[in-house]
């Protein structure tokens, strides 16, 4: 069980998000010209749809390994300095991840208090701007995986 | 001072392989704490604000209209009609190929992801027929640029909202560049492959089969005037373009041609959501490395510096390119759009270059940076796809880089090929 969590949690969400993303701008269209009436709301739904999107695969993509970086440095470096590096890098990117975090959630909390709805569905904004906490809490999940994997590997290295 | 350590620290987390959203996003809080100017709530707000846009909103629906429609069987089809088209001819293949290319741009918004289509498909078929694999896949590799010169163009939907300009605008003033480089490569091409001695293709059709693989291929070719017809017809936004393109690829890869199963629509969705996450990422961090720019003002005072130093605007366009393609060879596209844009456009504005035209000079410098090593996306993927070493690739793509910097220089000194479109459009 926790493996499969482990495994897919990210994609599944992803994949739900873009198909619903796809099927409201799809039907937003069909309502215009087939039905003459226009969705007011679909948009800003989408939108929404789309910002938690892009935070959930900021944490698929720690876990794949598939966040763009330049790497013709590092390669440079014998094999151990890459791992280093790499080990570094990801303590550096958590550091940006708890910043965030901490941030995000003193900014949710403040938007929670103001009550600030959005325009046309009338969603409490603070639900938007969660997308970035929840989505770098998981970063610093996949981070500490890819570092005891970096590890793993920096041991199997030394006892060559 | 605040610039040096701004710069300093992106530059150095940049070399240590750091992701580049990281890397801006560090530079900038640092700034920001050490200078005070700002909350640092901004920094989880400018996140979510810079996302919050409907035009942004394409990227993901053209990574996945595109990735369908390679999958559900529409590229092989567009391949057929070329054969069809041009197989008579000594070196037809090498015509074909970069008009597949083109064509394939006009579906696709990304440069890998037509070599990547075109190339699995359209590299065997030039083995056989006698082409050196090293020069086809060179060949597919640089033709595969037009993927992003040739609307729709995701780094242009990107550019645009970066640069704050229209979407459209950008797609109507993309397409005579693209054609234009799309002829160079073909001529160029055609010409070298007869010098080797390239054969036509064999296969001879008669007219009733030339019909049949043109019908065949009908839900393909009708593709490009769906989405761009649509776009510049005004009956949809781009974004609303993008997300026809992928009901109609869903439609047709499942129930017509019934090459798309089930299975792959679940990966093909992750994927995209996985590639515009982490470009996304980008948008957002590069956004408060902007506005810490800007609250700093630097780029006020490096477009006074250009314009005090470069006496015309030709001269600035010259200087930007050397600069792009240097950026280019190291830094993938669409960062370096979202990097560089707000830095670079205001010198541009000063010095009277339209945007417009400034944004195409930026993707076409872009495009050949995927050609060209060390971070050439497309080479990457053509190498993979033609099972060809990388260090041979970027030596054959070589002729074809320059082919392509030639005709740079037509579209950056002749802004009317760019801006022709969009005028007449808006009159």
């Amino acid at each position: 069980m926790m493996k499969l969590i482990d495994d897919h949690l990210e994609e599944v969400i992803l994949v739900a998000l873009l198909a619903l993303m796809t099927a409201l701008i799809g039907g937003q269209i069909f309502m215009r010209y087939v039905m003459q009436a226009s969705l007011s709301w679909s948009e800003e739904l989408a939108r929404y749809c789309f910002i938690w999107m892009a935070y959930i695969s900021v944490s698929y993509a720690v876990k794949k390994d598939m966040h763009i970086s330049t790497t013709a440095f590092v390669n440079l470096l014998p094999q151990r300095g890459v791992i280093v590096a790499r080990i570094l890098s990801h303590l550096i990117f958590a550091g940006f991840a708890f910043l965030v975090v901490f941030e995000g959630i003193a900014l949710v909390q403040k938007l929670f208090g103001f009550g600030q709805r959005s325009s046309s569905l009338g969603l409490l904004m603070a639900y938007v701007y969660l997308a970035p906490v929840v989505g770098f809490v998981m970063v610093l999940f996949r981070l500490a995986q890819r570092i005891l994997i970096e590890l793993a590997d920096l041991k199997a290295e030394g006892t060559q | 001072m605040i610039s040096a350590l701004l710069f300093g620290i992106f530059a150095l987390l940049l070399v240590l392989g750091v992701p580049i959203a990281i890397s801006l996003g560090v530079a900038s809080s640092v700034v920001l704490f050490t200078s005070g100017k700002v909350s640092s709530s901004f920094i989880p707000q400018g996140l979510v604000t810079s996302i919050d846009s409907f035009p942004l909103m394409a990227v993901p629906f053209f990574i996945l209209a595109g990735d369908l429609m390679s999958q559900g069987g529409l590229s092989s089809r567009l391949l057929n009609v070329g054969k069809v088209l041009f197989g008579r001819y000594n070196a037809g293949l090498a015509i074909i190929a970069v008009a597949t290319c083109m064509f394939f741009g006009a579906i696709s918004g990304s440069g890998p992801a037509t070599v990547a289509a075109v190339g699995s498909i359209l590299l065997p078929a030039m083995a056989k027929d006698g082409y050196r694999p090293v020069f086809s896949t060179s060949l597919i590799a640089s033709a595969g640029s037009l993927g992003v010169i040739i609307p729709p163009s995701i780094p242009m939907v990107i550019y645009a909202a970066s640069a704050n300009v229209s979407v459209t605008g950008m797609f109507l003033a993309g397409i005579v560049p693209g054609m234009i480089i799309g002829l160079a490569l073909m001529s160029y091409a055609w010409i070298q492959a007869r010098r080797e001695g390239v054969g036509a293709d064999a296969t001879r059709y008669t007219p009733r089969e030339a019909w049949d693989v043109i019908w065949d291929a009908k839900w393909a070719l009708i593709v490009p005037v769906i989405i761009l017809g649509g776009i510049y017809g005004g009956i949809f936004t781009p974004t609303e373009a993008a997300a026809i393109g992928v009901i109609y690829g869903l439609i047709v890869g499942l129930f017509v041609y019934r090459e798309l199963r089930l299975v792959d629509l679940y990966r093909v969705f992750a994927q995209s959501a996985l590639t515009t996450g982490s470009v996304m990422l980008i948008v957002g961090a590069a956004t408060i490395f902007g506005r810490v720019l800007t609250i700093e003002r630097i780029p006020v005072i490096l477009a006074e510096a250009m314009v005090d130093m470069v006496s015309s605007p030709l001269a600035l366009l010259m200087l930007v390119n050397l600069l792009l393609l240097v950026v280019g060879t190291f830094m993938e596209t669409l960062a370096a759009i979202i990097i560089l844009t707000p830095i670079l456009l205001p010198v541009a504005m000063a010095m009277g270059i339209d945007p417009t035209h400034f944004g195409i000079v930026m993707i076409v410098n872009l495009g050949i940076g995927m050609v060209t090593p060390p971070l050439g996306m497309n080479l990457f993927i053509g190498a993979k796809v033609g099972n060809v070493p990388l260090e041979q690739l970027m030596r054959g793509a070589l002729p074809f880089v320059l082919v392509m910097l030639v005709t740079l220089a037509l579209i950056t000194y002749l802004p009317v090929l760019s801006l022709a479109l969009p005028t007449w459009v808006a009159r």
